[in-house]
């Protein structure tokens, strides 16, 4: 096909116009610089701040995220929150560095996201073949699948094996290997004191009653977890977001199918940043009590939202 | 305009013939119940309060496990999950599944089969109708059951104690 001089010099005026509109887009727009994201991860920033008037929950895709023109804060909500794969959440208050003029550059740091130690009891074996080795490579790819959807959702958290111990033989009573941890978080630290208070999340792999995949509970400053044999893929992430003092999300507004906190659940496996966001900031989170994080708390139960608290169902 | 008129009805007879070949779907309550997380005293008397109505569906779940289109769709979602486990992987190295996809699949797939067995036995104890209670007997006689789930079909033919 020959190319005319008219159509040359019509693609040469679309280029041009696509050029300035960009650029003239450009002009009032502000920005957030997340520095320290590896590679290509993906990032979400969230902004409050001010315009023709307040205005809370703006997203935009990091590392470098695009706002419209944010005006300087005056009586407004200022805050910027930042989530990225592999990275910590950060969350920057009272945000005075807007101006009333485009082109803001508001730099972030972040850090390495945190790493939440696990630690693995394994009391009962495979359901089958009572074999320790199956059941504890079961717990390791379910801690992987933890990290999976916590990390991947940038949530800014995931998981380490800080230890492993076949506890089969320990010196428990044969009935709590179908109990729940409600009531016995004791006997569960007892099977092996000296392991059982080392710091991290202490998860018990057992047969379980059959009305549990697992169960959590709090113990003191950490949380003891048990997984049944009637467990899933997904059921340590689901007992991690309890320990995070997320609720179940049935009912909840906004809230998908796939969810990960969904419980019935057929298909679980997402997180929304609203969850993200709880699980680093409620001050009854296991990674602010245990001190796996420093920094801001908040009290963000499910149903709030707010200034201060994401919408639960609150999406990339 | 003929050719509309000769397609409806094959593809009406199609319809009819597909919804046969169907299993029947299970009702939420009983759904529910066998995919609680952590169940709630609830979600049992739910399933409770259905009586004689879902004991064929819990007969088949204790006898037999969970029906093929279902154990097909837990695949289905698993072989998902592995993928998307070795999709971070790739971007996170430390982060890494053990095993190949189908030992992955194996690994949970029995242990979904296991629940839904458990979680029937346990609704059958439950309802403790006559009927209910047949069925935990003719499952007591197979010989192939796993220890945890003998264990559960026991406990749910234990009558409650009386107040």
């Amino acid at each position: 096909m020959k190319w005319t001089r008219r159509g040359i010099v019509l693609v040469a005026l679309a280029a041009l116009v696509l050029l300035s509109s960009w650029s003239v887009f450009s002009l009032f727009k502000d920005r957030v610089k997340l520095s320290g994201v590896v590679g290509s991860m993906p990032a979400t920033v969230v902004v409050d701040g001010r315009r023709s008037g307040c205005f809370e929950d703006e997203k935009a895709n990091g590392p470098t995220a695009s706002f419209w023109n944010v005006l300087s804060r005056q009586t407004c909500h200022s805050e910027i929150i930042a989530f990225a794969e592999g990275n910590a959440m950060n969350v920057q208050t009272n945000v005075g560095a807007w101006t009333d003029s485009s082109g803001d550059v508001l730099p972030m740091t972040m850090t390495p996201e945190l790493a939440v130690p696990l630690n693995l009891f394994i009391m009962s074996g495979d359901f089958d073949t009572h074999d320790e080795a199956t059941r504890e490579a079961r717990a390791k790819n379910d801690v992987a699948r933890a990290t999976q959807i916590f990390s991947g959702a940038e949530c800014g958290m995931g998981f380490s094996v800080g230890l492993t111990k076949d506890e089969r033989s320990a010196n428990f009573s044969a009935d709590l290997l179908t109990a729940e941890c409600t009531g016995n978080v004791a006997r569960f630290n007892a099977i092996d004191p000296a392991l059982t208070s080392k710091p991290g999340v202490k998860v018990f792999y057992v047969d379980g009653p059959s009305g549990l995949q697992g169960q959590m509970c709090v113990d003191g400053q950490t949380a003891v977890i048990i997984i049944t044999v009637s467990s899933t893929n997904e059921t340590l992430a689901h007992e991690l977001g309890h320990a995070f003092w997320l609720g179940h999300a049935n009912g909840s507004p906004g809230m998908l199918a796939d969810n990960l906190m969904m419980s019935p659940a057929s298909n679980p496996g997402a997180l929304t940043l609203g969850q993200c966001y709880r699980a680093n900031i409620n001050q009854e989170s296991v990674v602010n009590k245990s001190g796996f994080r420093s920094g801001l708390t908040r009290s963000c139960p499910d149903a709030a939202g707010g200034s201060e608290c994401l919408t639960l169902s609150f999406s990339k | 305009m003929r050719v509309r008129s000769r397609l409806n009805p094959l593809l009406l007879v199609f319809a009819v013939l597909a919804g046969c070949s169907q299993a029947p779907a299970q009702p939420a309550t009983l759904v529910a119940w066998l995919d609680c997380v952590e169940c709630t005293p609830a979600q049992l008397d739910a399933v409770k309060a259905l009586g004689d109505q879902t004991v064929p569906d819990f007969r088949s779940l204790l006898l037999s496990g969970p029906s093929d289109t279902r154990l097909a769709s837990e695949r289905q979602r698993l072989k998902v999950a592995y993928q998307a486990l070795k999709d971070y992987e790739r971007r996170h190295p430390q982060n890494s599944v053990q095993g190949t996809e189908q030992q992955y699949v194996d690994q949970y797939l029995s242990q979904f089969a296991l629940r839904y067995r458990l979680r029937a036995a346990k609704a059958l104890g439950a309802i403790a109708t006559p009927g209910a209670r047949s069925v935990l007997q003719d499952a007591q006689k197979l010989n192939n059951l796993p220890e945890r789930l003998r264990t559960e079909i026991a406990i749910a033919l234990t009558p409650p104690p009386s107040p």
